[in-house]
């Protein structure tokens, strides 16, 4: 099996199988594209630092032979899941740092599984959430104006008393 | 470069938007909207604009919702309003500790756009000064002449209620209020053909110009009875489910928070004490 080089932001160089680089279409591509043998020159990805795709890495090598996703997205009327197979849920225990670099690097390097999960996640860290509760778990600027908000405090003042 | 790369992104806000959009779609339902349009701007427009949220905010079989009626009121919260010279100015949920303004889901429409369904306002409320019952004249109609049979149990189930109102109200702050219900129904037109004294609307009309004629509504029926109210009213809007085959209506109630004598409302569901099916059936 034949391995290539992957060079990371921080100038660290990981190998991986060829198979497993290939989850992200964008390795996929550029390797067509290049056409030929890459295992003497490192593939650089810019915008991924080392942790950050170490942790792809160990993604990809997981599900590397997973079926392809179906080419054609869920229907529009249908409701998404936010189900997680239970080694993603484990893979995704990860601080919110990290879990919003894996979101990027998925989407930088079009891996659309691990988009998904990523994604999944960060939902299943909302739903059921009042705004505030919200807000205080992403650390999130309440940027409705002061007047708007003093005008619901009065407004429930009035309506609790 | 390693640390400030990670600061500048682990807030989800600094995500590119578009990813902001792909995860926030995961979360349809109507209490997460509601939660998500709450929480800072971008959220609320991504959450009013996306097709994919919008779709999701209208009743799906088998949903306990009429198809295409607007989910807003699934979730049991109440909905403040203030009006002031006579047109509805906020909008505030009264469930969330910090709710917000405005709701953006009030200019959708009531009904989904493109929905076979229509929708009707018609009173069905009344109140009491005095000891005495006083009913607005389209529940006046209805009851004398299609729900004759059944007025009995209304005028008691209208005591019963009033007495739990009381008591609720009374843990909050009753200042003397005039307390209206409306009704909003929405069922197939053949149906709604047969019920009396209803206020319709243009299909389309959202779900902010429906309260608005809600509050017309009332307003008028304060006016006939001449009953002076103060500039500022407050409504509430809240949810309430009645006999399936009608399906789903919600309650007006106007707070006119002018002393006044002990003016209550009478009438809560109404639902529970008259059976519709019967209604509909002999009309």
């Amino acid at each position: 099996m034949s391995t290539i080089k992957l060079l990371s932001s921080d100038n660290a160089e990981l190998a991986v199988d060829k198979e497993v680089a290939e989850r992200s279409i964008l390795i996929k591509n550029m390797l067509e594209d290049v056409g030929g043998d890459m295992s003497d020159q490192a593939i650089p990805i810019p915008n991924v630092n080392e942790a950050v795709l170490r942790k792809v890495i160990e993604w990809c090598e997981h599900h590397k032979s997973d079926p392809p996703p179906p080419a054609d997205e869920d229907s529009d009327s249908r409701k998404k899941s936010t189900d997680i197979e239970e080694w993603d849920q484990k893979f995704m225990q990860v601080d919110q740092e990290m879990l919003f670099e894996i979101i990027l690097a998925a989407n930088y390097l079009d891996i659309k599984p691990l988009l998904d999960v990523g994604c999944k996640t960060v939902a299943n860290m909302i739903k059921g959430k009042s705004p505030e509760e919200i807000r205080k778990t992403f650390n999130i600027q309440n940027d409705f104006t002061p007047e708007e908000e003093d005008q619901i405090r009065r407004e429930n003042e009035w309506a609790e008393e | 470069m390693f640390s400030n790369k990670l600061a500048e992104t682990t807030n989800i806000t600094k995500l590119p938007t578009e990813l902001q959009i792909e995860i926030l779609t995961y979360l349809t339902e109507i209490s997460d909207q509601v939660a998500l349009s709450s929480t800072c701007r971008l959220w609320q427009d991504i959450v009013s604009k996306n097709q994919y949220h919008l779709k999701a905010r209208y009743g799906d079989r088998p949903s306990p919702s009429i198809p295409d009626l607007h989910r807003l009121f699934d979730i049991c919260i109440d909905l403040l309003c203030t009006a002031r010279s006579g047109f509805l100015q906020t909008y505030i949920f009264d469930s969330f500790d910090s709710g917000k303004l405005d709701a953006v889901f009030l200019d959708d429409p009531l009904l989904a756009p493109g929905s076979d369904y229509c929708a009707a306002l018609f009173i069905l409320g009344g109140f009491k000064i005095a000891g005495r019952n006083y009913y607005p004249s389209s529940l006046f109609a209805m009851a004398t002449e299609q729900l004759s049979y059944e007025q009995a149990d209304f005028r008691y189930f209208c005591l019963s209620e009033t007495i739990y109102h009381n008591d609720v109200y009374s843990q909050r702050d009753v200042r003397d209020a005039i307390n209206f219900y409306f009704k909003i129904y929405s069922h197939k037109h053949e149906v709604l053909r047969k019920w009396w004294g209803m206020v319709t609307m243009p299909r389309g009309a959202t779900v902010k110009q429906w309260m608005q004629k809600a509050y017309e509504e009332v307003n008028t029926e304060l006016t006939r009875m001449k009953i002076a109210v103060d500039e500022c009213f407050e409504v509430r809007f809240r949810d309430k489910r009645f006999d399936q085959l009608i399906g789903w209506g919600f309650e007006v109630i106007v707070i006119a928070p002018k002393p006044q004598k002990k003016v209550v409302l009478v009438v809560r569901s109404l639902g529970r004490s008259l059976n519709f099916k019967n209604v509909l059936k002999r009309g």
